[in-house]
């Protein structure tokens, strides 16, 4: 399955949220794509879609859109759901994404689901069932999908290496392209007291279909990944020397929580625009 | 002590997240967690269990604002840690968690001492439900300027597939809207989808029994006498109501169905 590198222009956007779709649907925005949660848009029960599509047609109308789903739960122990996979492949036919994605984690077990972003061990175990799985996923969907590294707050004693090598491992076994989020490794490096920019270092850069920025909360002797600040200086500062070690890659703002005016969220994306303009000028004036 | 394998190790966590409620899966992961200072073992657990139950809590105060509201911000928190005990997950979606919340309300203490809790649940899911429906496929626009009355009497009505009708024991409309000093009041009350909101409207006996007839399928002849609605200007305006809010999609004029 060939990368497909149509993605690599999409330029800068946002996540598309209930509280801005009046704004973003109205008028238009300074913002060149949108991202959605996939299952935002499934019908309820065996229903494959639901009603908002319609926000959804609306959107795609006016801008290109990414489908970044919460629920996929590549990990699991559980066999893939059949369900799941038939709402996305219907939600696919429906909205012709730009991007299909999804996050590197498990999310339940025994058909029940926590909704939560968990991490999974380091191992080569974890790497051949979750690798076999993508490849599955892919030839299911007929696409090449994208999995993000989650934030995480514990470590497995029995991981086998660091977090970029399982990755990178994953992302080659199953020939898929990365969600590199920055908020997300910046809060893990902190938490368990890596160098953020050996993991950038460390992974695919080719295999990096898009970026996700987003904001933190500061716990003191810990992060969590909250999605409810503006993105911190740190991550700002990690994201213009991942730009610079990838070029150019469709860039997002996720605010999910205390979300502000749509102009605020507008505004961040924009930073993101101006910094790897400036990294580009930087890097083109560099004897 | 070996390592866990995945499936051991997920077991164990989902345990974990979710409470640590029951028997604790074997073998044991809790030593393949570090723990690294500044933050203990358990309280990096204690991040995920608390997200989990949080995500959860956020989601069906979203859908069940009153209920919440009259239930109280720390009972309210219980009530769900016990509901998704009862009723785990099984949905990709977090719009399928309250599917089973009016049931587990009836059949909660709570339900003693607020008894039109698990009524006021059931109106608040409809409202999501109704949301949550599809419409019907789109259809070419009916001509109903000239129809003789007697093809009107022996027409049959399509109900918007998201239109539900509750006849409750308690005023649950007003309680959700924030009436205090509740006394048990039978109501009647339409839900139903107009647009991209979920409207409701309270009804008499006679306008409930007309709707639900129909809905199961009547003729509107049929269904006006088994209601015991006989005031025309009350039934007209209904009809004209329910036509507006696409309540009532269209009418099948053919003479086929069964009274």
């Amino acid at each position: 399955m060939a990368l497909d590198t149509s993605t690599k222009n999409l330029g800068f956007g946002a996540g598309f949220r209930q509280r801005h779709k009046d704004r973003i649907l109205s008028a238009p925005t300074r913002l060149d794509w949108f991202e959605v949660i996939s299952e935002n848009y499934f019908g309820l029960g065996e229903t494959l879609l639901g009603p908002s599509l319609q926000t959804l047609s609306k959107l795609r109308e006016r801008y290109p859109i990414a489908l970044h789903g919460v629920s996929l739960s590549i990990g699991s122990s559980d066999p893939l759901n059949p369900l799941y996979l038939k709402k996305l492949k219907a939600l696919i036919a429906a909205a012709e994404p730009a991007i299909v994605s999804d996050h590197l984690c498990w999310t339940g077990l025994n058909g029940h689901n926590l909704h939560d972003l968990l991490p999974l061990p380091y191992t080569e175990e974890a790497i051949r069932h979750v690798s076999e799985r993508i490849l599955r996923v892919q030839d299911e969907l007929g696409r090449r999908i994208l999995i993000e590294n989650v934030s995480s707050y514990l470590t497995y004693a029995h991981s086998e290496m660091a977090e970029w090598e399982f990755i990178s491992e994953v992302a080659e076994r199953a020939d898929c392209g990365l969600l590199l989020d920055i908020n997300n490794i910046f809060v893990s490096s902190f938490n368990h007291g890596f160098d953020p920019l050996e993991y950038l270092e460390g992974v695919p850069l080719k295999r990096v279909g898009q970026i996700h920025l987003a904001g933190h909360t500061d716990e003191g002797t810990h992060l969590i990944d909250t999605h409810d600040h503006p993105v911190p200086d740190p991550v700002w500062t990690l994201y213009e020397a991942a730009s610079r070690l990838i070029g150019p890659v469709p860039t997002m703002v996720e605010w999910d929580a205390s979300i502000p005016e749509f102009e605020v969220l507008e505004a961040e994306a924009l930073k993101a625009k101006s910094l790897v303009q400036k990294a580009r000028h930087e890097q083109a004036v560099a004897p | 002590m070996s390592k866990p394998s995945l499936l051991e190790l997920q077991r164990w966590l989902a345990w974990k997240v979710a409470g640590a409620k029951g028997p604790e899966p074997q073998p044991s992961c809790a030593p393949f967690v570090l723990d690294q200072a500044p933050v203990s073992r358990d309280e990096r657990l204690e991040i995920y269990s608390h997200a989990f139950l949080a995500r959860i809590v956020e989601n069906l105060q979203a859908d069940f604002e009153a209920v919440a509201r009259l239930a109280g911000h720390e009972r309210f928190w219980r009530l769900v840690d016990d509901y998704i005990t009862a009723f785990p997950s099984n949905s990709a979606s977090v719009n399928d968690l309250g599917k089973n919340f009016p049931a587990f309300l009836l059949l909660n203490e709570i339900s003693g001492e607020l008894p039109f809790l698990h009524e006021l649940a059931t109106f608040e899911w409809s409202l999501c439900e109704a949301l949550h429906t599809n419409p019907p496929p789109v259809a070419p626009p009916q001509d109903l300027s000239e129809i003789p009355e007697s093809v009107w009497l022996n027409a049959r009505a399509e109900i918007d597939p998201s239109v539900r009708l509750f006849n409750f024991e308690w005023p649950v409309h007003e309680i959700w809207k924030g009436s205090t000093g509740t006394e048990s009041r039978r109501s009647y009350v339409l839900v139903f989808r107009d647009g991209d909101k979920a409207r409701f409207e309270n009804l008499t006996k006679g306008e409930f029994a007309l709707l639900r007839l129909l809905q199961n399928g009547a003729s509107i002849e049929a269904a006006l006498e088994q209601s015991g609605l006989e005031d025309a200007k009350t039934v007209n305006e209904a009809f004209a109501r329910w036509m507006k809010y696409r309540v009532l999609n269209r009418f099948d004029f053919s003479t086929e169905g069964c009274d």
